[in-house]
């Protein structure tokens, strides 16, 4: 039962939480922390747990026995470090809009935690049917998290958000019953129980098909270029936690998707594939980066970079090489700290200039909020890619584990790797250097908001510095996910430092 | 008829007969909650003796009634849905001031004639009870007559009605002459003996009987008439059109197609295959255009119809199974939409327009919840019953590999989305002034709204002892 609860607990914690607004907003607040630091405990818990590559911990339920549906959930090293993710940015998202989010405050937090719930639901489910319950589930509170506590054009963004999301839904839906047909027919088995169907492999002319079907969802997901009309709108107007909420964990079910399903199961039909969607990866990275040095909205160029990253995402899952998976991996996890603390200071900041987010119209920060600015220079730095941030750390793998299969884009995307230095710079030229134009008399982060950042801040260089942990953590599952059947040799041992480090030679492309 | 016969009868006699009593008694006493209790009270027992005649298998009254599983569900969920129509008319007809209770006999008639219509085998049962289902219908839609839709909404009803009935005469006509027999199973009997007929004749019928059941399930082209009668019907009657008058239709049409063979029939089964992709699409690109809710949801309407098509076209155990299923959760999606809007009547106007709700929610958090957990079920959202219902569509028609229905079911469905968050925006608009000043929501009808909120939730959850009752029903078939 305990991964039910998982999925239970801030189910209950959203009601509470809205019950107790009621009494008083603060309650409400204190509510919804108490729910994700339970979470937390929960998580480190199954930490714990023996890490071989099969589930950590399992357990099935009866749903609709009628068409072969259980409350089936499982957890492995990979979800099992997306779970904790989504844990901590949600509790970011609530700390960073404890002063700012004062309008139906029992509402907004009930929606955050059913998020959560949703999010967690897609990274446990281990049954095709539950899984896309909660896809299109987690969908519906962020809906009214953009649409009620956005601002001015959230509206459009929010309803474009969900128009995108449903609709590529259903296309999978489509994929799933198509699939559960197949195996039903091919096996006499109608199930939607993942490790039956991740076992299936099949010549069936429907097949790629099948995996399209998945993939456009996932692909609208993340997003990449062309699917990515959703994402800069949605990523700007949205509420500050709502934007920590979307890149942070939302956007990676769209990888996670990717890494769990379409990689096993649709293996054959993938590499026919490969080149078209190698493309579209690397055009998003560059799409992503080119358009984030066009932006003067600080939130939208934070959007578009998150984009670009997320071409580079999908290029390391592509490949399908342990090193490259490790990286993405790795990535999922730093852009989504890196991300959500950029997305936190850019909504502290707009807070401070009282609505203004054009960084044309800012200048001159550094001398008025000076910490500020350092933490915001450290986060963009990171972001960039420097050594010692964990992008650094997740940008290498790929690139080293994509370079095999894919030579000729990981060298483009290589290249495309200079642009974000360039805007992340120039976004610290034209907000906090130079002279103030209209942003005057700012006050510095207070006591709760510098230990939140500097919180953030602390895990990204842990990641940057010791990546080993979460690289063990997730080695064995990726193991039996990567496209090559032969196993690193450091997994017959016990893992150790050279899947960290050692890169070049533990690996033949 | 013999005591076995009767008892098997009794779930449709009830209605009524309780509609004779009901107008004796409003000869002498004239209440509005008296009637509704009257009602509420012969429907009750109409249910009660369901139970009872569900105890005993599968009857066949004389040659016109079946009266099986698969009946007995339709009946039950038409009683059900009537229930709460009639709580839900009950409140918002309290201002109302002229004859109100009426309105109660003519649903009732109506309603026995959609529990006659259910259990019918035999083409003139079929246009009995069709009649007797319509006619009452022609009254409700025109009820409030003063206002000048609801007037126009009713002749129109009339006519239209008529006619589509005259279609329906004459294809049964045509089929009776060329196969000799009116019963159901009788004429797959009869199309057996080769030569025997000219098919050209029995496709004909066919396709005339389809015109007067494709008005009555308002499927394109025959659809003209489904938004102007449901906005100037009131809500509680759209409510009735939407869900009884549909339902029955569709398990009449359903065992037709099953113990006549129809299925067989490869022309007909094309013109429905073209119909059904007509409705899906134009359904929902028609609906985008809308700023009356109450025509939106007749276009929605429409669009569901076509998808519950798709499964019937597959036909089959899994087919019946998944249009039963559908009808469920159409059932009480519709139910707490139109519910919604009923309950912040006052006397004969309705907050039917989008500018008339906007902001409603504020007004009414509870109505306003309901209602948005309406318009996502009907949007096909998980964690609601409507998501499920479509969901199993979907799996039939993907399972038969009818892809083309398929395809159009996945786009018109993602067209679908935008009108019904457009209506859930602007229930949560925050620059509104109320239209209509509401300030008591009618307590039958908020009961009404709330059970009808809670079954769509459960639905939506745990569908599976529903399922197991369906599956039980349609394996009688």
């Amino acid at each position: 039962m305990t991964l039910a609860w998982l999925i239970l607990i801030p189910l209950f914690g959203g009601l509470a939480a809205w019950l107790a607004s009621v009494v008083s907003a603060n309650l409400c607040r204190w509510t919804t922390v108490g729910t994700l630091v339970l979470l937390t405990a929960q998580c480190l818990n199954l930490l714990t747990e023996e890490n071989t590559g099969a589930w950590m911990a399992a357990e099935s339920h009866p749903w609709i026995p009628q068409i072969g549906a259980n409350l089936s959930f499982a957890v492995d090293g990979i979800s099992l470090l997306l779970v904790l993710i989504s844990i901590l940015l949600s509790l970011v998202a609530v700390l960073v809009s404890w002063k700012t989010v004062d309008t139906r405050i029992g509402a907004f937090h009930f929606n955050i935690l059913w998020v959560l719930s949703g999010v967690l639901g897609v990274f446990l489910a281990t049954d095709l049917f539950l899984f896309f319950f909660a896809y299109e589930l987690m969908v519906i509170p962020m809906y009214f998290l953009i649409a009620f506590w956005g601002d001015r054009k959230a509206g459009a963004a929010a309803t474009k958000f969900i128009l995108y999301t449903q609709a590529s839904g259903l296309v999978m839906l489509a994929a799933i019953f198509g699939l559960y047909a197949l195996h039903g027919k091919a096996t006499g088995d109608y199930t939607f129980a993942y490790d039956a169907l991740a076992a299936f492999r099949t010549d069936h002319p429907m097949a790629p098909w099948l995996m399209a079907g998945f993939f456009f969802a996932f692909a609208v997901k993340l997003p990449i270029f062309p699917f990515h009309g959703w994402q800069p709108d949605a990523y700007t107007h949205a509420p500050t936690a709502g934007s920590i909420i979307l890149a942070g964990f939302l956007g990676k079910t769209g990888a996670y998707g990717l890494v769990r399903f379409v990689l096993p199961i649709f293996e054959q039909q993938l590499a026919t594939l490969t080149p078209l969607i190698a493309t579209l990866a690397v055009i998003t990275l560059f799409y992503g980066a080119m358009l984030a040095f066009a932006q003067r909205d600080i939130k939208r160029l934070i959007a578009y970079s998150s984009l670009g990253h997320m071409g580079f995402v999908m290029l390391g899952i592509l490949a399908g090489t342990f090193q490259s998976l490790q990286g993405v991996m790795v990535m999922l996890l730093s852009h989504g700290f890196v991300t959500a603390a950029l997305f936190a200071m850019a909504g502290m900041l707009e807070t401070r200039t009282r609505g203004i987010r054009d960084m044309e119209r800012m200048g001159g920060l550094w001398k008025q909020i000076p910490v500020f600015s350092t933490l915001m220079l450290v986060l963009v730095l990171i972001s960039l890619g420097i050594p010692g941030g964990g992008n650094f750390v997740a940008e290498i793998l790929i690139l080293i584990g994509s370079f095999g299969p894919l030579a000729g884009w990981t060298i483009a995307a290589l290249v495309g790797l200079i642009v974000p230095a360039v805007y992340s710079l120039w976004l610290i030229q034209r907000a906090f250097h130079g002279q103030p134009r209209e942003t005057h008399a700012l006050t510095d982060l207070d006591a709760r908001e510098k230990t939140l950042i500097g919180a953030l801040v602390v895990v990204l260089l842990w990641i940057g510095l010791f990546p080993s942990t979460i690289l063990q953590t997730g080695a064995p599952a990726l193991a039996l996910v990567e496209a090559d059947p032969v196993p690193p040799p450091a997994l017959t041992a016990e893992p150790g430092p050279l899947l960290a480090g050692d890169l070049p030679d533990s690996r033949h492309p | 008829m013999n005591a076995s016969d009767f008892q098997a009868l009794l779930p449709i006699l009830v209605p009524g007969i309780t509609s004779l009593v009901l107008l004796l008694v409003i000869a002498f006493f004239r209440n509005n909650r008296l009637a509704t209790g009257i009602t509420l009270a012969g429907l009750a027992l109409a249910g009660y003796c369901l139970a009872q005649a569900a105890d005993s298998g599968a009857v066949a009254v004389g040659i016109l009634f079946t009266v099986d599983g698969f009946s007995l569900v339709f009946i039950g969920l038409t009683l059900a849905a009537a229930i709460l129509i009639t709580l839900l008319a009950s409140g918002s007809m309290e201002d109302l001031d002229f004859n109100r209770e009426e309105f109660y006999v003519l649903l009732l008639l109506a309603t026995c004639g959609a529990c006659a219509l259910a259990a019918s085998s035999h083409f003139v049962s079929l246009f009995l009870a069709l009649e007797l289902l319509t006619v009452p219908i022609y009254a409700m839609v025109a009820y409030r007559y003063r206002r000048e839709e609801s007037l126009e909404a009713g002749v129109k009803y009339l006519v239209l009605a008529a006619l589509s009935s005259a279609f329906l005469l004459f294809g049964m006509a045509l089929i009776y002459g060329e196969l000799g027999t009116m019963r159901f199973s009788e004429l797959l009997v009869e199309m057996m003996v080769v030569d025997a007929y000219r098919p050209a004749m029995v496709l004909t019928g066919s396709a005339l009987m389809l015109v007067g059941i494709g008005f009555k399930l308002s499927l394109v082209p025959f659809h003209m008439w489904t938004p102007d009668i449901y906005q100037g019907a009131s809500a509680p009657v759209g409510a009735f059109l939407a869900t009884i008058s549909k339902g029955a239709v569709v398990a009449v049409t359903l065992r037709f197609f099953i113990e006549s063979g129809a299925y067989h029939q490869a022309g007909l089964m094309t013109a429905l295959s073209v119909i059904a992709v007509a409705t899906m699409f134009f359904g929902n690109l028609l609906a985008l255009l809308q700023t009356n809710v109450k025509r939106l949801l007749g276009y929605s309407s429409i669009a569901h119809m076509g998808y519950m098509l798709v499964a019937f076209i597959v036909g089959g155990l899994r087919g019946s199974e998944a249009v039963t299923f559908y009808l469920f959760t159409y059932f009480v999606t519709s139910l707490g939409a139109f519910g919604a809007i009923a309950v912040l009547s006052r006397g004969e106007e309705e907050p039917d327009t989008q500018v008339a709700l906007r902001g409603m929610a504020r007004r009414h958090p509870m109505v306003g919840a309901l209602m948005t957990f309406s318009m996502l079920s009907l949007a096909g959202v998980p964690l609601t019953a409507g998501f499920l219902g479509k969901a199993w569509v979907l799996s039939t028609g993907v399972l038969f590999n009818t892809k083309i229905l398929v395809g159009t079911l996945i786009v018109s469905s993602a067209i679908g989305l935008y009108y019904y968050l457009r209506v859930i925006l602007n229930l949560y608009a925050r620059d509104a002034e109320p239209a209509i000043p509401v300030e008591r929501v009618p307590l039958a009808g908020a009961v009404a709204l709330g059970v009808a909120g809670v079954t769509t939730l459960w639905l939506g959850l745990y569908p599976t002892p529903v399922l197991e009752l369906i599956r039980l029903a349609v394996a009688g078939l």
